[in-house]
């Protein structure tokens, strides 16, 4: 029950997707830009958006709810899909990877992992709030 | 319990490491630009750093598996620097027949070290070290978040 509520609500294993996605993403990211100037590296990125789109849009994972009396769309038992770690597909033959284009990919990917961490964070205060007695 | 967070510091550490020597060959090369001896005979041979991907680590946290990323691809990959003489471009031929070291016709060989590109490769091997630094910094940022999520 607890385990239930602490952790197996949609929201939470969300925002544990996008969390563990931003974290393979600075990953990937330093390693793209430490390895800017190795001959015959392939720059890897990571895919979570688009897969959880995906899914989404074959009705596996249900719209998310603002509102308790929203109703639901799309089964509940479908399962939020891992983020993947791909080889980025070569644009215009160049090796190796751009490193400015890492730079702003760090910069956003810090941002987001911020957000959504604020975000989880709030959302375990509250529950604290609630257990905390009065 | 593994603690594959803090390995993986280990990728920029390697780039930092291996940029450092790159700008210690080019500090090298500029020192020696105008070396026309040294013990193995004739001029100061121009030095290269160049960049491979090294072994992937044991046990790659990133492959298969049932973590929290999937991934086809192999495991994060250090960068290894290694040395090379530069022995494609030629040494310089200036013709002073009063220098020690000119030979029979008064010609003497300079080092095959060009003082600008040096330098530029100097400016480039600083912005990509700086490039590395900030990954590292941010890797570190996002850690400490991670680590206050559950806190008041």
């Amino acid at each position: 029950m607890i385990r239930q509520i602490l952790f197996g609500s949609r929201s939470l294993a969300l925002l544990k997707g996008g969390l563990d996605a931003g974290a393979a993403r600075i990953r990937v990211t330093a390693e793209n830009i430490a390895h800017a100037e190795t001959p015959g590296y392939t720059p890897r990125e990571v895919r979570f958006e688009e897969l959880l789109g995906r899914a989404r849009a074959a009705g596996e994972v249900p719209l998310a709810r603002s509102h308790g009396a929203h109703l639901t769309a799309g089964s509940a038992s479908g399962e939020i899909p891992r983020p993947r770690i791909v080889a980025r597909a070569g644009r215009d033959g160049a090796e190796g990877a751009d490193i400015e284009r890492e730079m702003v990919a760090l910069q956003k990917n810090e941002i987001q992992f911020r957000a959504l961490s604020q975000m989880l964070a709030d959302r375990y205060r509250q529950l604290r709030e609630v257990i905390r007695p009065s | 319990m593994r603690v594959d967070y803090l390995d993986r510091l280990e990728v920029s550490a390697s780039a930092l490491a291996a940029y450092r020597q790159r700008m210690n060959a080019i500090a090298e090369n500029l020192a020696n630009a105008q070396t026309t001896r040294t013990p193995e005979g004739g001029p100061y041979r121009r030095q290269e750093v160049v960049f491979e991907a090294g072994a992937v680590p044991a046990a790659g946290d990133a492959g298969g598996g049932r973590g929290a990323v999937e991934s086809a691809l192999s495991g994060p990959r250090s960068v290894r620097a290694r040395v090379v003489a530069d022995t494609t471009t030629p040494f310089t031929e200036i013709y002073d027949p009063g220098h020690p070291d000119a030979d029979g016709n008064g010609i003497v060989r300079y080092p095959n070290v060009n003082p600008v590109t040096e330098m530029v490769n100097l400016v480039l091997a600083a912005r990509a070290y700086e490039a590395n630094v900030a990954a590292l910094q941010a890797e570190k940022r996002m850690q400490e978040l991670s680590l206050g999520i559950g806190r008041a």
